[in-house]
């Protein structure tokens, strides 16, 4: 099925302002904080991490 | 050849190697991997320009039975106002660019990170780094730092085959503008200076040698700070995009020792494969486990594959949405491909990228 051809012109197409692009840093957080698991080793050992040595 | 706006009746429309296209959801993208940029295009334009590569506009338009004639005439005349391609009669001999990805290094990035209880021995860290044929490290001083300490780390790579080192360290009153730019300049290795936990923002002129000196009041204290995406981040380049056909983004060839000198894939992870102090750095590598997400590819991972981004973004496989899917979206990004809209525009990059830099 052929797309609907939108306008290159829309907003959507735009290219990203300097402002968007900007590297900036704040608020830094650890609630986001998950941690990922290894597949191969169902049960890794964890007691030897950066938190708990 | 011809970029002439106008093209004859059998003129065929072929991008230019470099600059290719990618489908995403809602949207999607033609990177321009020579120039480093990228341009947001209409899906249909990515359909024209793969499904109908090779016709002519009167046979695309036709195709479309002429409801679009317009939006195709403005199509290329934006494809030619970028300069991302050009009128031919032989597209065939304008082969695509290979994206085969092969790198002679086992490791070739890294990140140590450092705080004010850490025990490195940095000149050993380093000599294997050089071994793994490491080329860019990214020093993460989590901690205020004097100057001394600063340059004793620096001093421990003088000699090695690094090509690059990225260093963030707390703000202490010794690392001045001026301090700062006599290390790089002793220092020829470092690329990048930032310093957090500063007083006020604050963003130094690039030095002649092209190394970047800022100042940032946030503090990054913790591996935590990392694993945002922003566009402030993306990587466009040829050798960021094919790697990121086949590989993680973010963790292939990395390795990572963290604060307490634990060798991971990243130090926001929690599994350790031995401590630097125990364990070699080839020894950790060697361990079964510590490539298996090397290659886990952003076509593979639920969302970014819809996303068209997907290959020119850095990923993070240590903030997932879902810690007991492998393949969940990073937890840190708010853009969404099915909408093509950042929930949250003011999101916060990280404080470093992967340790390559720019």
């Amino acid at each position: 099925m052929k797309k609907k051809l939108e306008r290159i012109g829309g907003e959507l197409f735009k290219p990203l302002t300097a402002a968007e692009q900007k590297r900036i840093t704040a608020g830094f957080t650890t609630t986001t904080a998950t941690t990922i698991f290894e597949t191969a080793n169902p049960n890794p050992d964890f007691s030897r991490d950066g938190d708990r040595e | 050849m011809s970029l002439e706006p106008t093209p004859s009746r059998e003129s065929r429309f072929s991008l230019f190697a470099c600059c290719v296209p990618v489908q995403g959801a809602r949207r999607s993208v033609i990177c321009d991997l020579q120039r480093q940029t990228f341009h947001f295009i209409p899906n249909g334009l990515y359909e024209i320009l793969t499904e109908h590569a090779g016709a002519t506009v009167a046979e695309i338009k036709a195709a479309y039975d002429h409801e679009y004639d317009l939006e195709i005439d403005e199509y290329f005349a934006f494809l030619l106002e970028h300069e991302l391609g050009f009128w031919c009669d032989d597209p065939q001999r304008f082969p695509a660019i290979d994206l085969t990805w092969e790198t002679p290094e086992r490791i070739t990035n890294a990140i140590l990170d450092v705080d004010e209880r850490s025990d490195h021995d940095f000149g050993s860290i380093f000599r294997q780094l050089d071994d793994l044929g490491c080329k860019a490290l990214e020093v993460r001083c989590f901690h205020r730092c004097g100057l001394e300490e600063v340059r004793r780390i620096l001093e421990a790579a003088r000699y090695g085959r690094l090509r690059s080192i990225d260093l963030l360290a707390g703000h202490g009153p010794e690392l001045t503008p001026e301090a700062l730019a006599a290390l790089a300049n002793e220092y020829r290795r470092i690329s990048r200076i930032v310093i957090h936990s500063a007083p006020e923002r604050r963003q130094l002129p690039p030095l002649p040698t092209g190394v970047t000196i800022e100042y940032r009041t946030a503090a990054v204290d913790s591996p935590a700070c990392c694993g945002k995406i922003h566009a402030g981040y993306f990587v466009v380049n040829l050798e960021t995009f094919a790697e990121a056909q086949q590989h993680n983004s973010c963790l292939n060839r990395k390795i990572s020792i963290d604060a307490r000198g634990e060798i991971k894939n990243c130090p926001s992870m929690a599994r350790s494969f031995g401590n630097a102090r125990e364990v070699s750095l080839h020894g950790a590598l060697a361990q079964r486990d510590f490539t298996a997400l090397w290659s886990i590819n952003k076509d593979q991972i639920d969302v970014c594959k819809d996303c068209e981004l997907r290959y020119i973004c850095t990923d993070c496989r240590a903030y997932i949405r879902d810690a007991a899917d492998l393949y969940s979206k990073p937890s840190k990004c708010s853009y969404d491909p099915y909408t093509a809209e950042w929930t949250s525009p003011a999101e916060p990059a990280g404080a470093f990228r992967k340790g390559v830099s720019p």
